[in-house]
């Protein structure tokens, strides 16, 4: 069970982490919003994304340690691109809305697990 | 000479010579990496896969590991030696693998004197032959896994898959060097726009994935080093008996002598080598029974959750005892790895490719990339032909047509010809008799007909038509496969569900979702076969008025 929760929580940082880079380049951005992305937005969205790529790797290392926790990272973060890179392309604003409440949920869940 | 360097210098002329190269060497190899590729994922979960096609495998008896005794493998092991002594004196090799929780049968193989593997399989209580009402023959997930590494081809097979995956790395590479905006492009995929969508679903499938995609291919060859690279073997050792043993860290093989010599009772030398290792056994082999050089080699139980996380799988201990005096001839300590580095770099690499080493969480994550790598290939086989099919590149001259004809033809039996034999595989599992003699050889050389016949159906049916007809036939084998195991077995999903045989509702759960996966192509297919309708009735529009 441990497992399952803590390979969720991997993935929905891998997932909030790659939506948030694609979505710092202007093409990917002007699909979900009319609006022009400014350059500092877009070095925010990158430096908040490659943070939350991060934080992914911990739930992976605690549960395989860092050898093979390196190795399902790798997978990991190729599974998350497939599935948003899909997501995107059909229903861009449920994959939007998705990265968002999973990075907030990824984090939290960090943040209570690191204290607990 | 001149003039070549020149054009060399090119970067321009580079990039083009490397586009042919991916276009050419991925087209002729795609059909076959499509299999490899799709068989290779599919055999990720060989062993839930044999579970599903034994329905009757649960029957024969449960096995828990944590009430076994040493008195009940003693007696498996008495049972199998009595059954081998009896049917196979005059054997080259004897096998006997212990009732585990995979399987509460023991299972027996060995050379019969046509130097061709038997098998057989014994019920654990009475020590008789189990029946086919008690367990269907097949051959189950592991089918998959060898169409994977050997197209059912034996040593020609490996080297077949190994050409074809040298293909891919080239064409990987050269993929890398030929895709000018791999960055840019990286998370593009546009649905709805013809050649561009193909072209997008070529690239992120492949460039997503391709960590995972290097990795798998570069470790497929390790896997079978020996055999694709035995050059540094014959020049260095006088048989390649005494590398493995140097590699292995083992006796040397012992070739027969042609002197007969009684066999030392089996089921003493398992109880030894139990005592040695001091752990319980799973395994005994015996090779040249008979024969004064006969060896027994007895493996000890693998633990899971002792090599769970580990990329370097420790020992499970085996012990080597000589099977006519009962001597010990060399024992490999359990819960060590004891062997060189490079050896140690090959069992890693072999790990990393098994995707053995971190259970169904791995498993899935390998299936997923696995799938990406099969959408990489049928759209790049896909992508030639909607390139060729607005405008020809006459690169055939008058033959041309022809050729596109042929490679349209190929194509559709590779891709979706392919994916109808696999879950029809499922179909004849259940549907042929199981008092058919060679059950297991059948269900696989149908799985061959089947395949053939839509070489047939493609080469008789216009393109578009083939297309749709083959992936119509794929979603509706996979929808109703629930429903012919009911009938078939009395089994069902609700059935498995109240079980808790996970494994089992994970398999049918999977098969619906790619039956509606497949419904989905075939509804995007149409949608697009009718715009183009549309456009062209357009076009001749005018013309036929004013006709």
């Amino acid at each position: 069970m441990q497992m399952l929760l803590m390979m969720l929580l991997g993935t929905a940082l891998c997932y909030a982490g790659m939506a948030g880079l694609s979505l710092a380049m202007p093409r990917h951005y002007s699909q979900l919003n009319s609006a022009k992305l400014s350059a500092g937005y877009s070095h925010l969205l990158r430096l908040v994304s490659i943070a939350l790529l991060v934080f992914s790797l911990w739930p992976v290392i605690s549960m395989w340690g860092v050898v093979v926790g390196i190795v399902v990272w790798l997978g990991l973060l190729s599974v998350a691109a497939v599935l948003w890179v899909g997501l995107l392309a059909y229903w861009p604003r449920f994959a939007a809305a998705k990265a968002l409440i999973l990075a907030f949920i990824g984090l939290a869940s960090c943040i209570i697990l690191w204290l607990s | 000479m001149k003039q070549t360097i020149a054009v060399n210098n090119e970067p321009g002329r580079f990039r083009q010579a490397m586009a042919w190269l991916h276009t050419w060497g991925g087209l002729v190899a795609s059909w076959a990496l499509f299999a490899i590729f799709l068989t290779g994922t599919i055999g990720v979960f060989d062993d839930a896969i044999t579970h599903w096609m034994n329905p009757e495998r649960a029957m024969v008896g449960e096995f828990d590991p944590q009430t076994n005794t040493q008195q009940q493998r003693l007696v498996a092991v008495t049972k199998a030696e009595a059954y081998l002594r009896d049917i196979a004196p005059q054997s080259h090799l004897w096998r006997i693998r212990l009732p585990s929780e995979a399987d509460p049968a023991i299972g027996l193989s060995w050379e019969d004197e046509n130097e061709e593997f038997q098998q057989a399989r014994l019920d654990p209580v009475s020590g008789k032959l189990l029946t086919q009402q008690q367990e269907r023959e097949t051959q189950g997930g592991h089918h998959f896994v060898h169409m994977h590494f050997e197209f059912h081809a034996g040593t020609a097979g490996i080297w077949l898959v190994g050409f074809f995956t040298m293909i891919m790395l080239v064409a990987l590479v050269s993929g890398i060097i030929i895709h000018k905006r791999i960055f840019k492009d990286f998370f593009t995929f546009r649905p709805g726009k013809g050649q561009r969508s193909w072209l997008d679903a070529h690239n992120a499938s492949s460039v997503l994935s391709l960590p995972f995609q290097l990795m798998i291919a570069y470790t497929g060859l390790i896997v079978f080093v020996t055999v694709y690279m035995p050059v540094g073997v014959i020049a260095n050792y006088d048989h390649p008996r005494t590398f493995f043993a140097e590699v292995f860290n083992q006796p040397e093989h012992r070739p027969e002598t042609g002197i007969e010599a009684e066999v030392y009772p089996v089921t003493e030398l398992f109880e030894k080598a139990e005592a040695l290792m001091e752990k319980p056994a799973s395994f005994i082999s015996v090779e040249h029974p008979g024969d004064s050089s006969a060896v027994a080699k007895v493996f000890g139980l693998f633990e899971k959750e002792k090599n769970t996380g580990r990329l370097l799988f420790l020992s499970s201990g085996q012990v080597i005892l000589d099977a006519v005096t009962g001597e010990l001839l060399h024992i490999e300590a359990p819960d060590v790895f004891d062997k060189s580095n490079a050896f140690a770099a090959q069992r890693i690499m072999r790990t990393l490719h098994f995707a053995n080493f971190g259970g169904y969480t791995v498993r899935w994550i390998y299936f997923i990339l696995g799938m990406a790598g099969t959408i990489m290939m049928a759209t790049g086989a896909i992508l030639f032909m909607v390139k060729r099919r607005q405008r020809s590149l006459n690169e055939f001259g008058v033959q041309t047509p022809k050729v596109y004809r042929a490679i349209e033809v190929l194509n559709i039996s590779a891709i979706s010809g392919l994916m109808v034999a696999c879950i029809a595989f499922f179909w004849v599992n259940r549907l042929l008799p199981l008092e058919v003699a060679d059950r297991a050889g059948w269900e696989i050389k149908l799985f061959f007909f089947i395949w053939l016949g839509s070489l047939l159906h493609a080469a008789l049916r216009p393109a578009s038509r083939a297309w749709i007809e083959q992936l119509a036939g794929f979603a509706a084998l996979s929808l109703l496969l629930p429903i012919v195991n009911w009938l078939t077995t009395g089994q069902h999903l609700f059935h498995y569900f109240a079980q808790g045989d996970w494994s089992n509702v994970g398999f049918e759960l999977t098969v619906l979702l790619f039956g509606v996966l497949g419904i989905f192509t075939i509804k995007i297919l149409k949608r697009k076969q009718q715009k183009t309708i549309k456009e062209v009735s357009r076009v001749y529009k005018p013309k036929s008025e004013s006709a």
